[in-house]
C-alpha cells in the first residue's frame, strides 16, 4: 500500500476533524433537545401539581370538620344503607326511647316527598320529665340523619307526673343528596 | 529525528535539522555574551521559514541540546524513597549543592543505579536565565522547546563506555570532554579548542587512562591526547534512553504537585458549573417518573373531593337544622314563675313555639313574657289569649318565634349575668 503524503495525511486529519465536529454537533444539537423537552415536560407536571396542591389544601380543613361533625353524629354518611335506612332509623329512634326509660306508644312511617328526605316518623311515647329531655338529647345521636320536626307535650292522663311526647322525625336520604352550587364553579 | 526538528546550540552556532535537512545559524553574540537583537531577528525569519518547509505546525515541541557552557553535572547519593519523597529529598540535595534555589535553576536528573537502601542520582541544571533568551527565540520561532544536555544526549547514541575515562566531542573551536567515573558521567567540561586549533589540546586537568570520542573522524584526528589514548566509542546496539530533559518552568516531580493544586480548584470550579448547568435537566431526567407517579394518584384521589363536599354539606345541613328543643325548654322553665303549669308545649323546626299553662295572675303572665324577651332567644312573644279563671289564677295561649341561631344569646352569658 503506498505511503500517504504529508500533504495527504493532513488532507484526512482535517476531513477527520471536521467529521468528528459535525457529529459532536449534531450528536449534542440531538441530545440538547431532547433534555430541554423533558426539562419542559418537568416544568408542565411541576405546574400542574402545584395547581392541583392548591386545589386540595383547602380539602385538609374540610375533612377535619367532617370528622368532627362525624364524631358528633356518631355517623358517616357513606356507610348508611339506602334500602334499609328508614327501617334502622325507626328502629333506632325506638331503642333510644326505651334506654331514656319512655314509654313506646304508636309509631307511623310515611315516606316523603322531599327531595333530601327519606321519610318521616311521628312516633308517640311517654314519661317523666328527666326520660323526655334525655330522649330529645339522645335523637341527635343515635347513628342516623334524624331532624325531629315537631314536638308536643302534653300531661300523660293515664300517669300522673309523667308527660305525653308526640314527635315528627324527618329522615334524611343521602343518597338523594347534591352538594349546593358553588358560585364561582 | 525524521519525524521531528531538532535543534543543537553552541556558543557560535545554532543547527536545526529536519530529517536529512540540515541548517546551521551562526549565533553573534555581544560583550556580554547575549545574542544581539538583529542576529535574533534573523534566527526568527530562518528558523520560521526552516520550519514552514517542512511543514512543522506552530507550537511544537522540539528537542534542542545546549552545549557545556553554564552546565553543572553532580552525582548524588539519596536513600531509596518513594516518587514524591525522592523529589522532595532531592530539592533538598540542589538546595545544598548549588548556589542558588531549585526554583531558579532549570535541572533535570536520572537514577544512575540503586541497592535496596540508597540510590545515586545523576543531576544535570543550569540557570534558569541563561536558557531564556533561547526559549524567546525559540517561542517565536513557533516551536516549544525541549532543552537537554548535548554532551549527554551524544554518548546515549553509543555503548556505554567502560569505568573510568572520557568522552571528547570534537568541535571547531571548543569541544566537550565528559569524564565518567565508575561508569557513569560525573563532570563535563569546555575546552577551547577543537579541529580548527588543534594544535593547542592540552590534557592538562584530564586524569583518565583513556578518552572516547564521538565520531570516527575526530578519532583519526587525535589518535591520543597528551599521551591518553584516544579512541571511537561503538554505537549503541539497544535503542536509546530517552534524553534528559531540562524543565525550565516545570522541574520534574515538583510540577505535578504545584500543578495538582493550582488545578484543583479551577477543575472543582469547572465541575461546579457543569454541576450547576447539568442540575435543572438531571433534576427532570431523575425525578419526572416519581413526579408522575404522584400525580397519577393525586389524580386518583380528586374524584374524592367531590364525596367529601357532599358529605361534609349533608353534616352542615344537618346540624344546621337540628331545632334547640332541650335550650327552650331550659329557658321557659327559667322563666316561669313559681306555681306554672303548662297544658301542652309545642316546638317546631322552624322555631315557633306555642304553650297553654296557668299562671298565677297577669303580672305574672306579664313577668314570664318579659323574661322570655329578655333571653335573647325570642324575635317575638304574643300572649294569644289570657283568661282568668274562678280559682283567681289565669289561663295563657301564647305563641313565640325563635331568632335564627347567629342572633341569639350564648345561654352561658345569660346565666353568669343572672
Amino acid at each position: 500500500m503506498r505511503q500517504l503524503t504529508p500533504h495527504e495525511k493532513r488532507t484526512v486529519r482535517f476531513a477527520g476533524a471536521i467529521i468528528a465536529v459535525y457529529l459532536v454537533l449534531f450528536c449534542g444539537f440531538l441530545v440538547c433537545k431532547r433534555l430541554f423537552a423533558a426539562r419542559s415536560d418537568y416544568r408542565r407536571l411541576v405546574t400542574e401539581a402545584l395547581d392541583l396542591r392548591q386545589e386540595i389544601r383547602p380539602y385538609q380543613d374540610k375533612v377535619e370538620h367532617a370528622k368532627k361533625l362525624m364524631e358528633s353524629f356518631r355517623m358517616d354518611p357513606m356507610t348508611l344503607a339506602a334500602t334499609s335506612l328508614v327501617a334502622q332509623a325507626s328502629a333506632a329512634i325506638q331503642k333510644a326511647s326505651d334506654d331514656a326509660g319512655m314509654a313506646a306508644g304508636p309509631i307511623r312511617e310515611s315516606s316523603s316527598h322531599a327531595a333530601k328526605e327519606a321519610a318521616s316518623i311521628q312516633f308517640e311515647t311517654s314519661g317523666p320529665v328527666p326520660a323526655v329531655l334525655a330522649l330529645l338529647h339522645n335523637l341527635q345521636r343515635t347513628g342516623y340523619p334524624l331532624i325531629v320536626d315537631s314536638v308536643q307535650m302534653t300531661p300523660d292522663t293515664r300517669r300522673p307526673g309523667s308527660l305525653k311526647l308526640s314527635l315528627t322525625i324527618l329522615i334524611l336520604d343521602f343518597d338523594k343528596w347534591k352538594p349546593e352550587e358553588q358560585p364561582d364553579a | 529525528m525524521s519525524g521531528a526538528a531538532f535543534f543543537e546550540i553552541c556558543a557560535a552556532l545554532l543547527k536545526a535539522r529536519f530529517g536529512g535537512d540540515e541548517l546551521e545559524l551562526p549565533l553573534q553574540r555581544d560583550d556580554s555574551g547575549q545574542i544581539t537583537a538583529l542576529c535574533r531577528a534573523q534566527i526568527i525569519a530562518a528558523m520560521g521559514s526552516f520550519l514552514y518547509k517542512h511543514q512543522v505546525p506552530p507550537g511544537s515541541r522540539a528537542l534542542c541540546a545546549i552545549d557545556g557552557h553554564g552546565v553543572s553535572l553532580r552525582r548524588l547519593s539519596l536513600p531509596v524513597a518513594p516518587k514524591e519523597e525522592f523529589q522532595r529529598l532531592l530539592r533538598l540535595q540542589l538546595e545544598r549543592e548549588f548556589p542558588m534555589p531549585p526554583d531558579q535553576l532549570a535541572w533535570a536528573s536520572r537514577v544512575l543505579r540503586q541497592d535496596s537502601a540508597r540510590q545515586e542520582v545523576l543531576v544535570a541544571a543550569i540557570r534558569k536565565e541563561s536558557l531564556q533568551p533561547l526559549i524567546e527565540i525559540f517561542s517565536a520561532g513557533g516551536i516549544t522547546p525541549d532543552f537537554t544536555v548535548a554532551a549527554l544526549w551524544r554518548v546515549a547514541r553509543f555503548e556505554p563506555p567502560p569505568g573510568s575515562c572520557a568522552v571528547l566531542h570534537l568541535g571547531r573551536r571548543q569541544s566537550e570532554l565528559l569524564i565518567y567515573e565508575d561508569g557513569f558521567p560525573a563532570v563535563l567540561r569546555v575546552l577551547n579548542w577543537g579541529r580548527d586549533n588543534l594544535s593547542a589540546a592540552t590534557a592538562a586537568g584530564i586524569n583518565v587512562p583513556k578518552i572516547y570520542l564521538t565520531d570516527a573522524a575526530a578519532a583519526a584526528l587525535l589518535p591520543s591526547l597528551g599521551g591518553i589514548p584516544c579512541a571511537c566509542l561503538q554505537p549503541a546496539a539497544s535503542p536509546e534512553a530517552p534524553p534528559l530533559l531540562l524543565r525550565c518552568n516545570e522541574p520534574p516531580g515538583r510540577i505535578t504537585l504545584v500543578d495538582v493544586k493550582s488545578r484543583k480548584p479551577m477543575v472543582l470550579a469547572a465541575v461546579l458549573a457543569c454541576a450547576v448547568l447539568a442540575f435543572p435537566f438531571a433534576q427532570a431526567l431523575v425525578l419526572k417518573p416519581f413526579l408522575s407517579h404522584h400525580l397519577a394518584t393525586l389524580k386518583a384521589g380528586r374524584a374524592r373531593l367531590g364525596a367529601i363536599d357532599r358529605e361534609i354539606d349533608f353534616l352542615q345541613y344537618l346540624k344546621a337544622n337540628q331545632p334547640p328543643y332541650l335550650e327552650t325548654l331550659f329557658l321557659m322553665a327559667t322563666s316561669a314563675p313559681p306555681g306554672t303549669s303548662f297544658d301542652s308545649v309545642s316546638l317546631g323546626r322552624r322555631g315557633e313555639l306555642s304553650l297553654r299553662g296557668k299562671l298565677g295572675n297577669a303580672q305574672q303572665v306579664t313577668e314570664f313574657r318579659s323574661k322570655l324577651i329578655e333571653a335573647g332567644w325570642f324575635s317575638s312573644v304574643v300572649v294569644e289569649e289570657q283568661t282568668p279563671t274562678p280559682d283567681r289564677r289565669v289561663t295563657v295561649r301564647m305563641t313565640a318565634q325563635l331568632k335564627a341561631a347567629d342572633s341569639r344569646k350564648p345561654l352561658a352569658e345569660e346565666s353568669s349575668h343572672k
